[in-house]
């Protein structure tokens, strides 16, 4: 049954090519942009690594803090500071490890008298442990480099090549801000997607110039919470919003709000801000929608009035197959089948322009050191997406075609 | 005739239903993408206000400034700031330099206050400077003076506003010589802490976040007029004589970290931070160009092929015209006056649907030219957009032979 639509489909899409070339250019332009933006999602989202344990962290790298007096109104909103961090973030139960460290920042060397600007972050030991490194050689520093304040730094890839033109690093000095570190390691370089884990050049928090910024309570730090399981969620958010609201900031503010989030989260907070500076994921959820349906408009419609169009080229078919005994449904599920057919064609050619479209994207460096490969959870995206547009274009039509009454049909003109 | 096509296209409703539709999607696409054009274009053509060739900005990590917590022991960082400017001023290849706290040309990070105007909340963008700012930034002064040595002494904030935020606070009058008051909502004087400021002189508009944002209402001051105990300025301008090679910057870097050795000290020219921050700005831009092209190419072919399909559904009818004798050219223009009705129809449709943006003020800084220069060319290329569309189909049902359309079926 499933093998006759197919021929017939097939028979069908090859005798007017002009159409099908059109619809097809439609559905794989669709699905390619849809595809782009959903395998750059799932490079955020998906616990690749170094952050192979996402799925188990909660990250802290946003706070609200509000003062109102009368009509003026004084907000901080922004990466909360170590002092906030050490007072609310650390030994909360259920947290297996965690780990605070420094927004990235700009540090200069120059080679040979030219400049190069690596981005640089300050860490504790607990990062290595958390965050899942591939070390090219030599390994992380320790809890103990950063408690003594030894001058260490891990470099990526790209940095040990700027700086000492891609030979081995490790034990070597380099200069950053005028400042010696020694490499003790050297990783692969990580994608920009990998928010807490992107950067150049890592160095112990004991060798920031100032250790001032230890009372600071904001900005320019984040922490993550490696928790013992998922369950524990809630209750880590539940402790660390009520030591925050018990912060002591002398007066400056009246509130602070925030909470620990996961990434998709975070990425949440961006469209739906809630009340007391929480993430609305609901609302951050129907907003990608919105978004997702306004983009699909236009191909929806493109593709329903060709498929409308196309009916009354089959008129006589339709007609015979009704005169002998086609039910409204069989011929409903008939064109839903090669409609969603035409689709997976479709899809299987967005998949690939995806793949060139990422490829270009990578080359232009857009999103530094990423991989966009297209995974098999991508693949799988394309598929459920090629199903939904076919459904989605498909049912109108079909409904239409299945009204057609036999006589007028077999007649052949239908207005 | 007008009206006999409206009729036709009337009658063919079912089947036009999903064609006007596209084209108000079509339309609406056009209006949108047109709209932030427009606006970017618009912006573009006015001036910056400042000149930012040569113009390096340095970037001090300053230990012990705490911004949001209690006062700290400041006077030797002021000191420190002060030895580094002289340093800065003993270099030949420095023309002037002037710090410029927080508020940095071509950066997305600012210090602006929300205060109430005259009713309305306005964020104004404060520019704590010194006198050599001038030189530095080449701001255009159209009323006044600018700020001088001896301005952080007096017992009032001497300032100098932006044209745009003169009018704002005085309109028409001469603002020279004002106190800056704000108003509550309710109508009563807010007290501001420290100095009160009054106005010295008025600059033209100045854009520091660069060509493609509106002109902003800013204040400059003397960095020193309230003598803050907090902080330092942590972002130098320097002006440098044209010609200086980018390999001053590490000379500029090591006398700095010799004078300030517990800083960390880093570069970075604002020709090249205009162009990462208009890279940035523009790149979305851009992809929501092509993004839009391909859309409507492929409503396009979407509608010559239901055009085509109709038009040969629709055979004896171009029979019956061409034995009553209609020329080719009158079915023609048959085919394409229809689609013309559709369009317009849509444009109409699409027209109440995208006056509701300005009118409900979706979008903010954005002109009202913008919209209305968008919305022309949207009719315009709708309008081409058809007759290519049309020209095809159009062109089918003339080659329709009269007795052959006839003995159809």
């Amino acid at each position: 049954m499933l093998k006759n639509y197919l021929k017939v489909a097939i028979k069908i899409l090859l005798r007017r090519k002009f159409y099908t070339a059109i619809s097809l250019f439609g559905i794989a332009f669709t699905l390619m942009v849809l595809l782009v933006v959903v395998s750059m999602a799932d490079h955020l989202f998906a616990p690749l690594p170094p952050e192979v344990k996402l799925g188990r962290t909660l990250q802290i790298s946003w706070i609200m803090a509000k003062k109102e007096e009368g009509e003026r109104k004084r907000l901080y909103q922004g990466s909360p500071g170590y002092a906030l961090l050490d007072q609310c973030a650390r030994d909360i139960p259920g947290v297996e490890n965690m780990s605070i460290f420094s927004d990235l920042g700009t540090a200069t060397t120059f080679v040979n008298g030219e400049k190069v600007e690596s981005r640089i972050r300050y860490t504790d030991g607990e990062y290595w442990e958390i965050l899942d490194f591939d070390f090219v050689e030599g390994g992380p520093f320790t809890a103990d480099d950063e408690r003594d304040g030894h001058f260490v730094a891990v470099i990526n890839e790209a940095t040990r090549k700027r700086i000492f033109g891609g030979a081995a690093a490790v034990g070597r000095l380099l200069s950053a801000d005028g400042r010696q570190y020694r490499v003790v390691g050297v990783v692969k370089n990580v994608a920009k997607t990998r928010l807490s884990a992107e950067g150049d050049l890592w160095v112990p928090l004991n060798t920031v110039p100032s250790q001032e910024f230890r009372n600071e309570l904001m900005g320019d730090f984040s922490a993550i919470l490696l928790a013992e399981s998922k369950d524990e969620f809630p209750g880590i958010k539940a402790e660390y919003e009520s030591r925050l609201a018990h912060v002591d900031t002398e007066g400056m503010f009246d509130t602070i709000d925030g909470t620990a989030m996961t990434r998709f989260e975070s990425a949440a907070l961006t469209f739906g801000r809630g009340e007391s500076g929480k993430p609305d994921v609901r609302q951050a959820v129907l907003v990608w929608a919105a978004m997702i349906a306004a983009f699909l408009f236009l191909p929806t419609i493109n593709l329903i009035s060709i498929n409308v169009s196309r009916i009354y080229e089959r008129s006589s078919e339709i007609g015979i197959r009704k005169a002998f005994g086609a039910s409204s449904l069989h011929l409903v599920g008939q064109f839903i089948v090669e409609n969603i057919f035409l689709c997976l064609i479709g899809g299987a050619v967005a998949l690939a322009a995806a793949a060139g479209v990422l490829g270009v994207i990578e080359k232009m460096d857009l999103v530094p050191y990423a991989d966009f490969t297209i995974n098999f959870r991508v693949f799988l995206y394309a598929l459920a997406l090629a199903v939904f547009l076919g459904l989605l274009s498909g049912v109108f039509p079909a409904w239409r075609m299945s009204r057609l009454h036999p006589v007028r049909a077999l007649h052949g003109g239908v207005r | 005739m007008i009206r006999h096509l409206f009729k036709l296209a009337w009658n063919r409703r079912r089947a036009n239903a999903l064609l006007l539709i596209e084209l108000v999607a079509c339309f609406l696409v056009l209006c949108l993408v047109l709209t932030m054009v427009a606006q970017n274009v618009i912006h573009w053509r006015k001036p910056l206000g400042f000149e930012y060739e040569n113009v390096w900005r340095m970037n001090l990590l300053v230990p012990n400034s705490r911004v949001f917590s209690g006062p700290t022991e400041t006077d030797d960082l002021w000191k420190g700031h002060d030895r580094m400017m002289l340093a800065l001023r003993g270099m030949e290849e420095i023309e002037a330099a002037s710090p410029l706290d927080i508020n940095v040309p071509f950066s997305n990070s600012m210090m602006s206050s929300t205060t109430p105007v005259n009713g309305s909340p306005a964020t104004v963008r404060q520019n704590l400077v010194t006198p050599e700012a001038m030189d530095v930034l080449r701001l255009e002064l159209i009323a006044g003076r600018w700020l001088e040595n001896g301005d952080e002494f007096l017992e009032w904030k001497p300032v100098v506003v932006t044209r745009d935020y003169a009018r704002l606070l005085f309109g028409d009058e001469n603002p020279l010589g004002e106190t800056i008051v704000t108003y509550r909502a309710d109508g009563t004087v807010e007290e501001r802490e420290g100095k009160e400021k009054r106005i010295v002189g008025v600059v033209a508009d100045y854009r520091p976040r660069g060509e493609l944002f509106p002109a902003e209402y800013a204040e400059f001051y003397h960095v020193r007029s309230e003598m803050e105990e907090t902080w330092v300025p942590r972002h130098i301008l320097v002006r440098l004589l044209p010609g200086t090679p980018r390999s001053f910057e590490e000379k500029l870097v090591r006398s700095v970290q010799q004078v300030l050795p517990d800083h960390t000290v880093s570069v970075s020219s604002l020709a090249t931070e205009r162009e990462s921050t208009l890279r940035s700005n523009l790149m979305p831009l851009a992809i929501y160009g092509t993004i839009a092209l391909f859309l409507i190419i492929m409503a396009g072919l979407g509608i010559i092929g239901v055009l085509w399909q109709s038009v040969t559904r629709r055979t004896e009818e171009w029979g019956v015209r061409r034995a009553f004798g209609a020329t080719a050219r009158s079915v023609r223009t048959q085919v394409i006056g229809e689609l013309m009705a559709l369009a317009l129809i849509a444009v109409a449709i699409g027209g109440v649907l995208f006056v509701q943006l300005p009118i409900l003020h979706v979008f903010r800084h954005v002109p009202w030219a913008a919209y209305v220069v968008a919305f022309t060319a949207s009719l315009a290329i709708t309008g081409t957009f058809v007759l290519v569309c049309g020209a095809y189909p159009s062109w089918l049902a003339t080659r329709v032979h009269p007795a052959e359309a006839l003995q159809y079926e």
